[in-house]
């Protein structure tokens, strides 16, 4: 049996009839940027045909090649390489970040056979989790999706790739590099918990007909404290909301090695926040208030989103970390609301010098 | 379509990266638009424009497979879907009026169904008359909510969602005929099975 909606339907056609009405909430050169640099990054991934390894590893293939000892001899395990290559691609390698574990052959992140698939847990870093599964055959690489689930997880999550394929997969051992995350304190665990992840790749998930590989595997969650490091903007940067006219205030920043949480505020955020966060159970808004509400919770996060489109964090040694707006997450704390940002690459926190949010700088509180 | 349409066309199959700025120059408030009306109630700005953005990239990737006098058709075409696949990464479905389900029996025939799905659609477009055509292609394929396609169309609400109900009949009458009826006993339309 199959079900077809005419939206789906409508994916036959092409049109070129129907004169909208141009909504102008993005610019055109604000897309010709991001097209631009997309298409830039492109090119130079094509560019890369050899996946860089990190320095401890290096040093020794080359000590092994000099010594005439294989690779396995002088200790260097396929994991040992697996690891090395992951902080190259987080761009950890030399830095202090103590929230980044990796896990030790002998004790933890045994490679677990699942049905299909080996997993073997490389690292943690809090709730986020590196694996590395195999085998995965270069089109399962290219065109699976990747799902987990676990007690306590409401539905399922998406397991992402680590940098980008080329990246993440390895043709010669067929394997590949993703990592989960759970936000342990929803879910309710502690960190003396085991926790068995079911993982599953399939060209279309949703199709029960369609081949799949899978496995489970078990992972240990951290809950430990992550090392934070804040800004106050002053008595706060205020921001008008077009849509409204009403005004927000944002108050700062708290930074840590995997990314940041911006911190503002506006009358209604509460309001807007519960409705968006308890969409899946909430029966009691008609179509019309759920309408009206999103129109203005999403008013006010474009509102946000332009005050800290060019924001920057700048490091010690002058490199700087931008693109602070893809959010992970919005929810209430302490009765403000706090916005997510994941860095594309850790930080060492101890060298984050400054911020600059709306063309002023600031340093750390 | 202007020269200037056709010779930057034929740039940027050549890969010339001036080309793709200036089609978004020139397209990037169309593109934008129709991403904005299916995900902007949803997401936020920055996802637009990610979403616009890799409108542009699958066009410099196909630039050779498209028509110099269908580039607005399937930029828009592009748009749609890739803002339609983003709402389901975030498990958010866009509602519509009576978005009818259809049900068919029997995989094997699925693929020859997709091409019969292309024919079936576009004749009920045709056969439908404007305004009708037009509140249906916004509806369903812009997902332009029916206040807004009122709005836009200085129609009232309720004429549009009558207009809209005749274009399901007519989609409905076509299927009929197309034999969806007689080679699947079990099948009803309106998506109820019938034993």
């Amino acid at each position: 049996m199959m079900e077809i909606k005419i939206s789906d339907l409508m994916d036959n056609i092409q049109d070129d009839t129907v004169q909208m009405k141009i909504q102008n909430t993005v610019s055109s050169d604000r897309i010709k940027e991001v097209t631009m640099k997309k298409l830039l990054h492109q090119n130079s991934s094509a560019q890369r045909r050899i996946k860089k390894l990190s320095k401890t590893s290096l040093i020794a293939a080359v000590l092994a090649a000099t010594l005439a000892i294989s690779a396995l001899a002088a200790g260097l395990t396929y994991w040992v390489q697996k690891q090395a290559e992951l902080r190259g691609i987080l761009g950890i390698e030399g830095k202090d970040i103590p929230e980044y574990l990796e896990y030790n052959l002998k004790n933890d992140g045994e490679a677990v056979s699942g049905d299909s698939l080996n997993v073997t847990v490389l690292s943690t870093m809090r709730n986020r989790h590196y694996i590395l599964i195999s085998p995965v055959t270069a089109e399962q690489a290219e065109t699976y999706e990747w799902y987990y689930k676990c007690e306590g997880m409401i539905g399922r999550s998406t397991a992402s790739l680590v940098g980008d394929l080329e990246q993440a997969y390895d043709e010669i051992t067929q394997s590949l590099m993703l990592y989960v995350g759970f936000y342990t304190e929803q879910m309710k665990l502690n960190e003396t918990q085991q926790v068995t992840v079911t993982l599953r790749g399939s060209a279309d998930i949703d199709n029960e007909s369609e081949p799949y590989v899978g496995a489970e595997f078990k992972i240990t969650p951290s809950i430990t404290e992550l090392a934070t490091t804040s800004f106050t903007f002053d008595d706060g940067i205020v921001f008008v909301n077009p849509l409204t006219g009403e005004t927000g205030t944002l108050f700062g920043a708290e930074i840590n090695s995997i990314g940041m949480s911006w911190v503002f505020n506006y009358d209604n955020a509460e309001k807007h926040v519960t409705a968006y966060m308890g969409s899946y159970y909430r029966q009691d808004l008609s179509t019309d208030e759920w309408e009206q509400i999103m129109t203005e919770y999403t008013s006010w996060l474009n509102a946000f989103g332009d005050v800290i489109r060019d924001a920057v964090i700048t490091l010690s040694d002058g490199s700087v970390r931008d693109e602070l707006i893809a959010q992970t997450g919005v929810y209430l704390e302490d009765g403000v609301i706090k916005v997510d940002v994941l860095f594309n690459q850790m930080v060492e926190l101890s060298s984050v010098e400054s911020m600059t949010v709306n063309e002023k700088t600031y340093t750390p509180d | 379509m202007s020269v200037d349409e056709k010779s930057a066309l034929r740039a940027l199959i050549r890969r010339d990266e001036e080309a793709l700025e200036w089609f978004i120059g020139r397209y990037a408030a169309y593109v934008s638009t129709v991403v904005y009306n299916i995900i902007g109630k949803i997401m936020t700005v920055s996802d637009v424009e990610e979403v616009a953005s890799d409108v542009f990239l699958v066009f410099w990737e196909n630039a050779d497979k498209v028509r110099f006098d269908k580039i607005k058709a399937y930029l828009g075409g592009i748009a749609r879907n890739l803002a339609k696949a983003k709402t389901r990464e975030h498990s958010q479905d866009i509602p519509l009026e009576d978005d009818v389900i259809i049900i068919f029996n029997g995989d094997p025939e699925h693929a020859t169904l997709q091409k019969e799905q292309a024919i079936m659609i576009n004749q009920a477009l045709l056969s439908m008359q404007h305004p009708e055509n037009e509140i249906f292609i916004r509806h369903y394929y812009y997902y332009q909510p029916v206040a807004q396609i009122s709005e836009e169309m200085g129609i009232n609400i309720s004429t549009v969602k009558t207009k809209l109900r005749r274009g399901r009949d007519k989609l409905r009458k076509i299927l009929e005929k197309r034999g969806y009826d007689d080679g699947n006993k079990n099948f009803r339309f309106d998506g109820q099975y019938s034993g």
